[in-house]
């Protein structure tokens, strides 16, 4: 009886940790981002974006930004 | 086989599936906060990991139903029982009962599980959001929301330069995750009376509460969900009415 139990118990905790295991290795690992700022610069004369300007054209040297 | 003795199959049968399906969740009780924490709170895998759980768990609940109409009824009927006899009727809703209380236990330990989660997530996002973060141009400090999970424009008002600010994918998570954990457990009393109310007419086979009557609970429980999200993230405030209406057309409509 003791044996059976047991034996119920090993049975239990393969499944368990095979689904975990499953889990861990057949979920698609992305890069996490970090918290941060960043700024975008106009790649000609290196100003950054000033508030109440647009992002099509650099508000210092006229550059197309993208 | 005589009608006692098919009852008390059917009856250890029934006690079986329970002790089971107690088992599988009390085991996994502990692992899958652990499998949350390990994977540094990667939402993706504890959502696979429990959905492996989830089908063992429903297997077993579904047994019920099946074991019912494919052996134990006809064992029943081939003792000169009808389907309108009251003893019949018994068994069968015996399993029927025990099938939805399952399915509400169920239902009740995912979103426990998943709102104990989602805390320890919310915990760590706002831990991050709370540190400083310094403008690129001119490392003034600026002030970052700490409810708010998406990126957004914040304006430096020392240099009046824009700085674009990324909350990172553990807060991004916040909203893919978290608000509907904990929205679902918010709202969790009026929908389990939901699925009650609509397991009533299912037993008695016809509509003991009307469809007015079942949608009581169910707005409630989209309100509860909704104003609990509008809590955790008050920019969804001005789209309350909307999603609202979204929510409840699919009972209305459809149901």
């Amino acid at each position: 009886m003791t044996d059976k139990t047991n034996k119920d118990d090993d049975k239990e905790k393969s499944l368990l940790d095979d689904i975990l295991g499953n889990a861990i290795s057949s979920t698609n690992k992305f890069d996490e981002a970090n918290a941060g700022l960043e700024t975008k610069k106009c790649k000609s004369c290196g100003a950054a974006r000033p508030s109440d300007t647009d992002l099509q054209y650099c508000d210092f040297c006229g550059n197309q930004f993208y | 086989m005589s009608f006692i003795a098919t009852q008390q199959r059917w009856d250890t049968f029934l006690a079986k599936i329970r002790d089971r399906f107690y088992e599988v969740l009390n085991k996994t009780e502990a692992a899958l906060p652990l499998l949350f924490e390990a994977t540094d709170f990667e939402t993706i895998t504890f959502q696979n990991a429990w959905q492996g759980i989830y089908s063992q768990a429903s297997d077993l609940i579904h047994k019920i139903e099946n074991t019912w109409f494919d052996k134990v009824e006809q064992t029943f009927l081939d003792l000169d029982i009808d389907y309108d006899n009251a003893q019949f009727i018994k068994e069968r809703n015996k399993g029927f009962k025990l099938q939805h209380e399952l399915q509400q236990e169920l239902k009740s330990y995912e979103v426990r599980i998943f709102a104990d989660a989602a805390k320890k997530l919310v915990s760590n996002a706002k831990d991050t959001l709370s540190k400083d973060f310094c403008c690129t141009q001119c490392q003034a400090k600026l002030p970052i929301k700490d409810n708010f999970f998406r990126s957004y424009y914040t304006t430096c008002d020392y240099c009046q330069t824009v700085n674009t600010f990324e909350p990172g994918t553990k807060a991004r998570n916040v909203e893919h995750f978290a608000i509907n954990a904990l929205g679902e457990e918010a709202a969790l009393e009026h929908y389990l009376k939901y699925e009650h109310l609509k397991f009533q007419n299912y037993l008695s086979d016809r509509d003991i509460f009307s469809k007015d009557e079942l949608i009581t609970p169910y707005r409630k429980y989209v309100e509860t969900y909704l104003k609990k999200r509008i809590e955790v993230i008050p920019d969804y405030q001005g789209r309350y009415e909307k999603d609202l209406s979204a929510k409840m057309s699919f009972i209305i409509d459809y149901s």
